[in-house]
């Protein structure tokens, strides 16, 4: 009795394990029900477009350029960020990559045309945005991986490129993409452009003009070539500038007005002294001398006149200063610029004044001075008294009216800053004397993220050594 | 009724005085061990009377009996005697160690109830009667210190977050209850728990499959004994308040500067009439950090006195401290738990049915919650074969208000952001003339708040109301076919589901604000088991179970919230959204099939032996390869069975086993999809998300083995039971990070390795045992290591958690687990600070800072009773693991923290200027003034590398430190006195003549004592784990910690 019961146990137990089979089916189960599979082209590219908001409207490089100064809490003007991911724009990158393969795989590209632009325009449009980012990341960090980038477990550890490398490899993809615009609509989902694909080209050639004359100092016979190639090509009124679209409702509003009014509330940033009194000139705090001054500040609202905040101090009482214009700070849709005329007009009267090009730098300079003056609402009347008071004197007249024109265009003109530092016609600017982040002068770039030494050790580390140490004084090839 | 009570009441008596009228003798004798040494106070009594006497110190007694009756003697411990009167007047009695005392009966895996001592792995039972007095409402509060080998994690006190524990350093602890896997332990009354059974290792948890991974927490439920008809009422009151808080600094009010601002009348901007206030001196209204002038009564304008049309208008009061401010704010919280059982258990069935209401109001006002739940058990008889059972449980639990933990919230504004003078009950007003006001204005004329709202607008106005629903309960059915031989089929059900809401109200600085977010997670389990059990032979017994368990999980919400601010004032709901609503859903369903097998061989009680197997298949691993197969193999030997018997060794045994636990990768990891992103207009956004996915990935398999020595000594009265565990976790589905250049930010794959093991000691000692005075101690000790062996191929970082500036949590291959890294002081070969030409500290990132594991934690426990009062102390304690603390840097930050202020090396109050130098930020140390204010900080230059020292100013030099990481990492040691319990239970006789049938009084404290804290001001034993790592190991400005003191009573009709 007691065996039998033993044998029936043991049987039902060899049972249970052999229906046990190797697999169980479980159908559709794992299939994710809350996001698509499969990439909708559109909505990929108009993923892309966002990133330019950041960079329009990042704060601390118009700090760097003392633009504006902190109100009570002066740390950002003291340089309190070290380490800036690269987490973001390399994940835009992933992005664009993806839209440039499923136009490139022949099992995907029919597909992805269908009922969008043509290939070629796809791969176009994502190659002058990649080139876009990409130049800026090279020129805010230094090396960055670009050759062995974007890969996945494929290269987990990526080569940090020289930015030779980089700004040769970048020229080759935007002549690359311009070359292969041709006829009909860009990218469904471009919000940018509306799907203009002659704004595209017209945004590629600007870009190759102002990366181009960005190698004045570190490699002139390339940056010339390359200014001229696109000369002709570029934009040529402020009708055609290039800006960011905001629209009026919070989750794509301009961050200015997110900062000074919903949702943030806040009174950080006031217009530095540095500015105001470059800008008051030979006038007066109360009639300066620059009418863009009207245009781009308030005055402080306890003398109605136009007071600048200290640079890198603390500035308590927030409403003895000028703040930046009510028409950015409290206006959702105010455009904030990508690339614009004056900047593309300053650009040619710089390359005439280094025998780059044959034109003449000293009208273009005034027609730059007079771009920035109709881009701000200056009416023309004051905008040529300024200029025939402001004549071309060289390239520190250039200097100069190119840091007032490029005014809250933050990482622009802190590029621009210190290849003209380099170059040795910049505006004079003085680092604040608290510095933080082991600072030692204005930042010369920024560091990587703080997890780069953890997760590419052997690469940052090469990195590292052949560019100086991760600090924001290091000066980086491009402005050597 | 109560007259048959009293009919039968006099029978009994009539009885008991007949008995009296025999013939009664004086007996004597001597009481001893069986290690012949006398015991004293030995109960005696002659069975069926009220006589009874005691042994004197050498064990002696008398009695007077007389032949025939029977003598009971009794003593704690020891086995229970009878002796009948026969014609001897000696009577000497050697009583025997009580077998019932070792051979305790303990709940296993799927609720089996086995003999401890035949169990090869380690197990420990908590009582729930120390809940049941000390009303905890947290399972895991209740076994902080209790267990060796249970890290507890608090979450702050003054919430309704859930603490945390870890079972040998892993979270995610599965509780069941009466063989339901509930949501989590605020799912159950702890009123109902009879005992938990905590299982901590693979071998004790094996049939539980991948739930059971990291320990399980097996609850029992109370239930009706048969015969017995009870109601039990248990009501406790408790009052709470906060007990630590920051030190605060009381000498300097809020500002920047040490000079008041002035006035100055302005006629462009100012009404007339304020001419008369020019000159006037005002605070830094738009400060919010406390740098500003001595609190030295000068006579100012503090902020209400600019809100026009209000009785402060115009007022000047004198600056001074308010050094209870914080500590005013937060009110006394009440909490009332009233829990009513019925139990009713007769021939063939046994009903229970529980109703549980816990009101609770926290100490930040408008945080309030109320619990209402109740409990339903049955089990009946069908046949003489055939029993049914069910149990239900469903909790309502509405909380008005959760008060927020981290950056930003109410604490964080007095611990980061705030000005020492404040007046808390100045601000209770934050609606004046109309407006919503701060203490934080703009300016004079722009009285609204700038960036501060006042703590009590916070507090009433920005709601984040919750209801929860939970469902638990089972049916199930057993049959027993033969004997010996019976089979259970169960179906479960769990149901859990959240509704909140969030609103920041109108008129404060933020943009009225509405969400709500509804989620429920529902899950379903068939459960069936065949259990066999024979006696081999006379030598060899076994027990075997097969069985399969089908289980079913769906998980589901949504949410959705406003943009753009409200369109109708003073009103809350999605449908007034000013732009486009944000939205979000998600939902979830994970399958998983079981069977299992175990079996156990029993030789003679001397040796045991049980094998289990397991094979699981989930819907979340790959298709081709979902199965993973697990074995478990235990024993032990008790050894004293095999020793003479003898008076020190009371039981020994040595347990050894070898186990494994499945784990199973997470849903919908194993394929790509794109990321939804906010929509631009009318335009959608998808991105490629920053996580591969690995098609390829399956479960994976943690093994563990475990020895341990279970020992008790001198009649049990000292017990010592030490573990060793090692456990494994190899190839298991992982994330591992990837650097962003990558294009992803980590990858899923089966890969890495880690070790975990450490030591468990847990020690019992029953110093004094009489029948009315015993003290019991208990006390145990856990040690833990994990380490990372491997990560992934190529791997040797894996970064699991970041925070402030560059603060990280990490992994490193050959390291211990758990590292931080950050920022450290730069240093010269000889460890001196370098530091700039101003005397700045510089620093070097991505350094190691330490490591978040303790060396040890543990507890004590002691119980002491004197007939029928009884003092129960609970201790738990923490050596080592490092902490990073925000409030500590923001104290310094801010000028709100004590040590901001004090004299410097000169014997000068720091915070007044530093001079003799050309700056006024710091001076050379050699150069400063007599008179130099400033904090001096010594190092080397970064040039020269010569030694350097300078008074800095304060504010500099507490600026200069802020996010400098090493500075703000602390060590997470404490001991502190979680509990106290004093109760007495009125002697049986008292109550005769009432209806009652047990009543105990008591008193009850929880943080009573937080005896040490290596962070002053901040109980590490509770921090707020806002990371998400199971491990709080940044505190990031949470909610303070409170004290509980309360009386309870408990009467059982």
């Amino acid at each position: 009795m007691k065996n039998k019961i033993v044998i029936n146990l043991s049987m039902f137990v060899a049972f249970i394990m052999v229906i046990g089979c190797e697999n169980a089916d479980f159908g559709k189960l794992n299939v994710n029900p809350n996001e698509p599979n499969q990439p909708v082209l559109a909505s990929l590219f108009a993923n892309t477009i966002g990133p330019i908001s950041d960079i329009v409207g990042a704060t601390t490089p118009n700090h760097y350029v003392q633009y504006i100064a902190n109100g009570q809490y002066p740390e950002e003007s003291q340089y309190q960020t070290l380490n800036w991911s690269t987490a973001g724009l390399f994940a835009t990158l992933t992005d664009l990559q993806k839209i440039i393969d499923l136009n490139t795989d022949e099992a995907t590209k029919d597909n992805a045309a269908a009922g969008n632009a043509s290939n070629a325009n796809q791969i176009a449009a994502a190659t002058i945005l990649r080139v876009y980012y990409y130049e800026i990341m090279t020129y805010r960090w230094g090396r960055v991986p670009y050759t062995e980038a974007l890969k996945g477990i494929e290269n987990q550890y990526p080569k940090y490129d020289s930015q030779e490398e980089i700004y040769t490899g970048l020229f080759n993809e935007l002549d690359m993409a311009l070359n292969m615009i041709e006829a009909g609509a860009g990218p469904n989902g471009d919000y940018l452009f509306d799907s203009d694909m002659s704004r595209w080209e017209s945004f590629g050639q600007t870009l190759k003009m102002m990366m181009a004359l960005r190698l004045s100092k570190a490699n002139p016979t390339l940056g010339a070539d390359k200014f001229n190639e696109a000369l002709g090509n570029v934009i040529a009124s402020n009708a055609e500038n290039f800006s960011y679209p905001y629209l009026s409702e919070e989750n794509n509003d301009n961050p200015w007005e997110d900062r000074f009014l919903a949702p943030d509330f806040r009174r950080d940033y006031l217009v530095s002294d540095v500015f105001v009194d470059a800008l008051i000139g030979s006038g007066t705090n109360v009639t300066p001398e620059d009418p863009r001054l009207y245009k781009m500040a308030a005055p402080a609202v306890t003398s109605n006149t136009f007071v600048g905040a200290h640079y890198g101090e603390s500035n308590d009482a927030t409403d003895d200063y000028s703040f930046i214009t009510g028409d950015i700070i409290y206006n959702q849709t105010a455009p904030l610029y990508i690339f614009t005329y004056s900047e593309v007009l300053f650009a040619r009267a710089e390359a005439a004044a280094l025998n780059w090009t044959t034109e003449d730098a000293s009208a273009l300079y005034e027609e730059a001075v007079k771009a920035s003056m109709e881009q701000w609402g200056v009416d023309s009347l004051a905008a040529t008294a300024y200029v025939a008071a402001n004549p071309y004197t060289g390239l520190d007249s250039i200097g100069y009216e190119k840091w007032v024109s490029l005014f809250l265009q933050g990482y622009e003109s802190w590029a621009e800053w210190r290849r003209q530092r380099a170059m040795g016609y910049e505006k004079e600017l003085v680092p604040p004397t608290e510095m933080l982040s082991n600072a030692t002068g204005i930042p010369d770039r920024q560091a990587y993220s703080s997890t780069a030494a953890a997760l590419n050790k052997e690469q940052y580390d090469a990195a590292i050594a052949a560019q100086g140490p991760d600090a924001l004084n290091t000066v980086i090839w491009l402005y050597k | 009724m109560k007259t048959k009570f009293s009919g039968i009441l006099t029978l009994l008596l009539a009885f008991f005085v007949q008995i009296t009228f025999a013939q009664e003798k004086t007996i004597s004798g001597t009481v001893s061990d069986n290690s012949g040494l006398p015991l004293p106070g030995v109960n005696i009594i002659v069975k069926g009377t009220a006589t009874g006497t005691q042994t004197d110190f050498d064990g002696n007694y008398t009695i007077s009996a007389k032949s025939g009756d029977v003598l009971t003697f009794t003593y704690v411990g020891l086995k229970a005697q009878e002796v009948t009167v026969g014609a001897s007047n000696t009577i000497n009695v050697t009583m025997e160690e009580d077998a019932a005392v070792l051979d305790e009966v303990v709940v296993t895996a799927l609720g089996i109830k086995r003999d401890k001592q035949s169990l090869g792995y380690a197990q420990q039972t908590v009582e729930g009667e120390s809940l049941s007095k000390a009303r905890e409402t947290n399972i895991n509060n209740a076994l902080a210190g209790k267990v060796a080998g249970v890290q507890f994690s608090g979450a702050p006190s003054s919430g309704f977050g859930n603490s945390n524990i870890r079972l040998r350093g892993d979270t995610g602890i599965l509780y069941i209850v009466d063989n339901i896997k509930v949501d989590g332990p605020a799912d159950v009354i702890t009123d109902d728990i009879e005992s938990m059974s905590v299982l901590k290792g693979a071998a004790a948890t094996a049939l539980y499959g991948p739930q059971g991974k990291n320990g399980v927490i097996i609850i029992t439920t109370k239930t009706a004994k048969a015969g017995q008809s009870t109601v039990t009422l248990n009501v406790s009151t408790a009052a709470e308040n906060v007990y630590v808080l920051p030190e605060y600094q009381n000498e300097y009010g809020g500002g920047y500067s040490q000079d008041f601002n002035i006035f100055t009348y302005n006629p462009a901007l100012h009404p007339a009439d304020w001419a008369a206030f020019d000159g006037q001196k005002m605070v830094e209204y738009y400060a919010d950090e406390s740098w500003g002038p001595k609190m030295d009564g000068t006579l100012v304008r503090h902020w209400d006195s600019w809100i026009t049309g209000t009785p402060q208008f115009g007022e000047l009061r004198p600056f001074s401290p308010n050094p209870n401010n914080v500590r005013d704010f937060y009110r006394q919280g009440l909490t009332t738990n009233t829990n009513v059982t019925f139990a009713k258990g007769g021939e063939g069935f046994s009903v229970r049915a529980s109703l549980a209401n816990i009101e609770r109001t926290g100490i930040v006002p408008d945080s309030d919650r109320n619990t209402v739940q109740g409990s339903f058990s049955a089990s009946m008889d069908l046949s003489e074969k055939l029993t049914a059972f069910a149990n239900v449980s469903y909790q309502d639990r509405r909380t008005s208000n959760f008060p927020d933990n981290g950056y930003g919230n109410i604490a964080s504004n007095f611990n980061q952001w705030w000005q020492r003078q404040l007046d808390m009950d100045r601000l209770k007003d934050y609606v004046r003339n109309g407006n919503v006001v701060s203490w934080n204005i703009n300016s004079p004329s722009n009285p609204t708040p700038l960036y501060w709202d006042s703590p009590y607008f916070i507090a009433n106005e920005t709601d984040n109301p919750q209801q929860k629903h939970a469902f638990y309960g089972r049916f199930g059915l057993n049959y027993e076919i033969i004997d010996g031989l019976d089979a259970s089929l169960e179906v479960r059900k769990t149901l859990n589901a959240y509704e909140s809401t969030n609103q920041f109200g109108f008129g404060g600085l933020g943009q009225p604000f509405y969400s709500e977010f509804e989620s429920s997670r529902g899950t379903d389990e068939l459960f069936g088991i065949v259990n066999y059990q024979t006696d081999l032979s006379d030598s060899f017994d076994l027990s075997a179970s097969a069985g399969f368990e089908l289980y079913d999980t769906n998980y589901k919400s949504i949410s959705a919230s406003t943009a753009g601010g409200l369109s109708a004032d003073g009103f809350y709901s999605l449908n007034t959204s000013v732009d486009r609503p944000n939205l979000s859903s998600y939902k979830e369903n994970v399958q998983r099939k079981s069977t299992f097998a175990k079996a156990s061989i029993g030789f003679k009680d001397i040796v045991f032996i049980d094998g289990s197997a397991r094979y699981d298949w989930q819907s979340t691993a790959s298709a081709q390869n979902n199965r993973v197969e697990t074995y478990g193999i235990s024993g032990s030997l008790i050894f004293s069975k095999l020793l003479p018997q003898n008076s020190v060794l009371t039981f020994g045994k040595l347990r050894a086993s070898l186990a494994e636990a499945p784990l199973f990768p997470n849903a919908y990891a194993l394929s790509e999809t794109y990321a939804i992103g906010t929509p631009y207009g009318s335009t959608g956004k998808l991105s490629v998300k920053g996580q591969l996915p690995n098609q390829n990935l399956i479960g994976g398999v943690r093994s563990e083995y475990e020895f341990g020595l279970e020992t008790k000594f001198f009649n049990g009265r000292v017990g010592i039971d030490a573990t060793y565990f090692n456990k494994v976790d190899d190839q298991l589905p992982v994330g591992v990070s990837l650097d962003p250049s990558t294009g992803y930010t980590s990858f899923l794959t089966n890969s890495g390795k880690q070790t975990y093991d450490g030591f468990e000691l847990a020690v019992s000692i029953i110093p004094v045992r009489t029948e009315d005075f015993q003290w019991d101690l208990s006390a145990n000790l856990g040690t833990l290591n994990r380490r990372v062996d491997k990560i992934a191929d190529g791997v040797t970082t894996n970064v699991l958690s970041t925070s402030w500036r560059g603060l990280q949590l990490q992994e490193r291959e050959g390291d211990e687990w758990g590292t931080l890294y950050g920022r450290t002081f730069r240093r010269d070969e000889n460890g001196n600070k370098i530091l700039s030409s101003t005397g700045s500290p510089r620093y070097d990132t991505d350094q190691y800072l330490g490591n978040l594991l303790p060396d040890f934690t543990g507890g004590a426990t002691t119980n002491i009773r004197y007939k029928n009062l009884n003092l129960g102390l609970d201790f738990d304690f923490q050596k080592g693991g490092s902490i990073f603390s925000v409030t500590r840097m923001f104290n310094a930050y801010s000028g709100l923290g004590i040590e901001t202020v004090g004299n410097n090396a000169l014997g000068n109050p720091k915070r007044d200027p530093v001079t003799g130098g050309s700056s006024a930020t710091a001076v050379p140390a050699a150069q400063a003034g007599s008179n130099s204010g400033g904090v001096l900080i010594e190092g080397v230059d970064e040039t020269t590398g010569a030694p350097a020292s300078y008074y800095v100013d304060a504010v500099t030099y507490y600026g200069r430190l802020f996010a400098l990481h090493e500075n703000w990492i602390y060590d997470a040691s404490y001991v502190k006195l979680r509990q106290a319990r004093l109760d007495y239970t009125f002697p049986k006789k008292w109550l005769d003549n009432t209806f009652i049938d047990k009543l105990n009084v008591g008193v009850y404290a929880s943080n009573l004592w937080l005896i040490y804290t290596s962070i002053d001001g901040v109980d590490v034993s509770e921090i707020e784990d806002n990371n998400q790592t199971g491990y709080g190991w940044t505190e990031g400005g949470q909610s303070p910690n409170t004290r509980t003191v309360g009386v309870n009573l408990n009467i059982t009709f």
